[in-house]
């Protein structure tokens, strides 16, 4: 400002007509007036220039991300195609075990069929003229395809359980006890057990043939492994923990020591020998088929304390 | 019994065809039991085609027992071709197989399947399945054969 004031000063002294004082002040007021314009205009040319700058920045931007979007976009489609692909995969997967599993049934157990079928009519037939010895090895033929088709029969209904879908419904505890432990009539019988049905039973959310299945598994072990000459007491009832509905099974039986009680639930694991028949696949069933309907199974035992194992489903 | 009964037996098994005639042997059923070993041979003896053209020795069976899983013609199969042929449309057929599978149940009645049974796993669980096939044979009425 300072340096364009004194550049100015020429032209006032050259102006003859007016007043010298007022044509001073006037001069001064139209320099500074044209000074201030054309400081405005260079502030409207360099914000227009800043503007064009801007624009064609932002115009830049927009096309990269125009390109981005673009990108995404067909991310996005390799994604859902790719998604799509593993899907029908694991379909193709799943098919393949249905028909694995299938195949287990019709083909393997074909030849037990024999093997039973057989070895009954060779004792059958030929008994009398057999030794004992022979006896023996016939019958331990016959008890061998046995088990070995009832170790099938328990993997087919681990797999179903694992494997089937499962919707959960409401269902009625009374309901399933009821229906289980008619079921089990000819069994607690044989067993000359004692089942105290107690109770209260909710409804709770399951898929009932699951359920049915695993209060059947805890019901057929809790009346097994007892002690020698005693008789089964089996108890029933419910407890309701928050929103979960707690169904326990508790039994006079051997008991379970503390180091087992994690390792029983999987899959063929067995703790007593011949002592107690069994494929050691049945808690297996009980864990999936509980972990199926989104509740939780568990045990608290002590060496021929008896045991007491439960399950929770969400309240209905 | 206005007709005289017999059965045909079809199964892939030589094993298992054995151990039906040992049932049927210890049920005490007293109705003629004939056997194919394929499905090609079913249909031949269901057409009285060679070797089955003599009907005294082959007649045509009041019920069919039929295995499903065979190689070449399986059951469903054959079920489908007995249900085109006018002169066989009637012909009681009785599903006998080694495993349940809902499919298989439901396809075999679309096809026109009479009954759907598994085979059992022991002699004694045969004889007893046996035994209520020959009472069910005894009460039923079965519609004549061969008539278009």
């Amino acid at each position: 400002m300072k340096s364009a004031s004194k550049h100015a000063q020429p032209p006032n002294q050259t102006s003859p007509a007016a007043e010298p004082e007022t044509m001073v002040a006037m001069n001064e007021a139209l320099l500074l007036a044209s000074l201030r314009q054309h400081e405005l205009a260079e502030t409207a040319e360099s914000q227009n220039t800043q503007l064009q700058e801007e624009i064609s920045e932002r115009k830049l931007t927009e096309t990269a991300l125009h390109r981005v979007q673009v990108q995404l976009s067909d991310h996005a489609e390799e994604l859902e195609a790719l998604v799509a692909e593993r899907t029908a995969e694991l379909t193709a997967t799943n098919r393949q075990l249905e028909a694995f599993v299938y195949s287990i049934a019709h083909d393997l157990r074909a030849p037990l069929r024999a093997m039973q079928g057989f070895s009954d009519l060779l004792v059958a037939e030929a008994g009398s003229a057999l030794n004992e010895a022979c006896r023996d090895y016939a019958q331990r033929i016959n008890r061998s395809a046995q088990f070995m088709d009832a170790l099938l029969c328990d993997l087919l209904a681990f797999s179903r359980v694992s494997q089937q879908r499962v919707e959960l419904t409401p269902v009625n505890l009374a309901t399933v006890a009821e229906s289980v432990l008619s079921r089990l009539q000819k069994d607690i019988e044989v067993h000359g057990a004692h089942v105290d049905s107690i109770g209260p039973w909710p409804v709770v959310l399951a898929h009932e043939p699951t359920l049915a299945q695993v209060l059947f598994n805890l019901m057929c072990n809790a009346m097994k492994f007892t002690g020698a000459g005693v008789a089964p007491r089996v108890r029933l009832w419910t407890e309701r923990r928050g929103e979960f509905i707690r169904l326990w099974v508790e039994d006079n039986g051997v008991g379970i020591a503390l180091s087992y009680q994690e390792q029983i639930f999987r899959l063929f694991t067995r703790l007593h020998g011949e002592q107690y028949s069994g494929t050691g696949v049945g808690l297996a069933i009980v864990q999936k088929g509980v972990e199926r309907m989104s509740g939780r199974v568990g045990v608290e035992s002590a060496p021929e304390q008896g045991s007491r194992f439960w399950f929770e489903l969400r309240e209905a | 019994m206005s007709t005289p009964r017999s059965i045909l037996l079809v199964d892939d098994s030589e094993n298992d065809r054995l151990l039906m005639r040992a049932a049927f042997k210890k049920a005490g059923f007293d109705i003629p039991v004939q056997e194919a070993r394929n499905g090609e041979e079913a249909i031949a003896y269901l057409q009285g085609a060679a070797p089955y053209s003599d009907r005294g020795r082959f007649p045509l069976p009041t019920v069919m027992l039929m295995d499903l899983n065979m190689p070449m013609k399986n059951g469903f199969d054959i079920l489908a071709w007995v249900r085109n042929e006018p002169g066989l449309k009637r012909l009681s057929v009785i599903v006998l197989t080694a495993s349940m599978r809902a499919e298989d149940v439901e396809r075999a009645f679309d096809l026109g399947a009479n009954a759907f049974l598994v085979k059992p796993g022991n002699l004694d669980a045969l004889t007893a399945m046996i035994c209520s096939l020959r009472d069910w044979l005894q009460i039923n009425h079965f519609p004549p054969l061969g008539v278009r």
